[in-house]
């Protein structure tokens, strides 16, 4: 029996890694930004190398940014995290419902942004 | 702004996603997106608060997969996502993307050899279920 649960294990691990994707995610804002687990803040233009992907892991992907017309680019320290009224009013969705996206990570995101000045 | 993905597989297809927030005034601002084919573009258009995931405001009735933009890298593994002003400034709160499949730990195998698996395993059932009996 040993054997059959072991070839169904790994059965359904094949299965799992054959529909899977693997994310790479960079979040921009200023140091100590909070930022989605395993997404790479960026404080400022330039170049991150081996970017780690959702699970952790080091990936060959790197990401340069630069600065495009009108510079300069600045970054800047908006609110990161709000209560939950604001949260609904500001997205309209509720609290519950970013959670079904699981996207705690949109108010963290929100809280680091990569603006152009006017 | 200009932020370029490398070290991407030539050719390779991947999910992209370019990220849109503003808090004040509302966001308009364009996106373009580049790869080996003809540039994708779009607009971020919207009120304020507005969270882009691409070309439209995220929800979460939505999953995140289902506002990719599929695009092709470049035959030197390069894909590259531009925000650019309209009469709003640009901004960026990040850019991601995926690749499918990923890379498994162990080699995954065709469909074919999954039937087989399947039917293997099912074979090994019906046999020790018989030598518990």
């Amino acid at each position: 029996m040993h054997t059959v649960r072991g070839l169904i294990v790994w059965f359904a691990a094949s299965i799992a890694a054959a529909s899977g994707a693997t994310l790479v995610g960079v979040n921009f804002g200023p140091s100590g930004s909070p930022s989605p687990t395993n997404w790479t803040l960026m404080t400022a233009p330039g170049t991150v190398n081996n970017l780690i992907d959702s699970t952790g892991a080091p990936t060959t992907v790197s990401l340069t940014v630069s600065s495009m017309s009108p510079p300069p680019d600045t970054f800047s320290g908006t609110p990161g995290r709000r209560n939950n009224s604001q949260r609904r009013a500001d997205t309209g969705q509720s609290a519950v419902e970013l959670q079904q996206l699981q996207w705690n990570a949109t108010e963290q995101l929100a809280g680091a942004i990569l603006r152009s000045d006017p | 702004m200009l932020a370029q993905f490398s070290g991407l597989t030539p050719s390779g297809t991947y999910s992209v996603y370019a990220i849109g927030l503003r808090f004040e005034n509302g966001i308009n601002q364009s996106v373009t997106i580049t790869g080996a084919g003809a540039p994708v573009a779009f607009s971020q258009i919207g009120p304020v608060f507005s969270l882009f995931f691409n070309g439209s405001i995220g929800s979460s009735s939505q999953t995140l997969e289902s506002y990719a933009v599929p695009i092709q890298a470049s035959g030197s593994g390069t894909i590259s996502i531009q925000f650019a002003s309209g009469p709003q400034r640009y901004t960026a709160a990040g850019v991601a993307l995926s690749f499918t499949p990923s890379i498994p730990a162990t080699p995954v195998p065709g469909s074919l050899g999954l039937a087989l698996i399947g039917l293997a395993t099912a074979g090994l059932f019906y046999f020790a279920r018989r030598r518990l009996l």
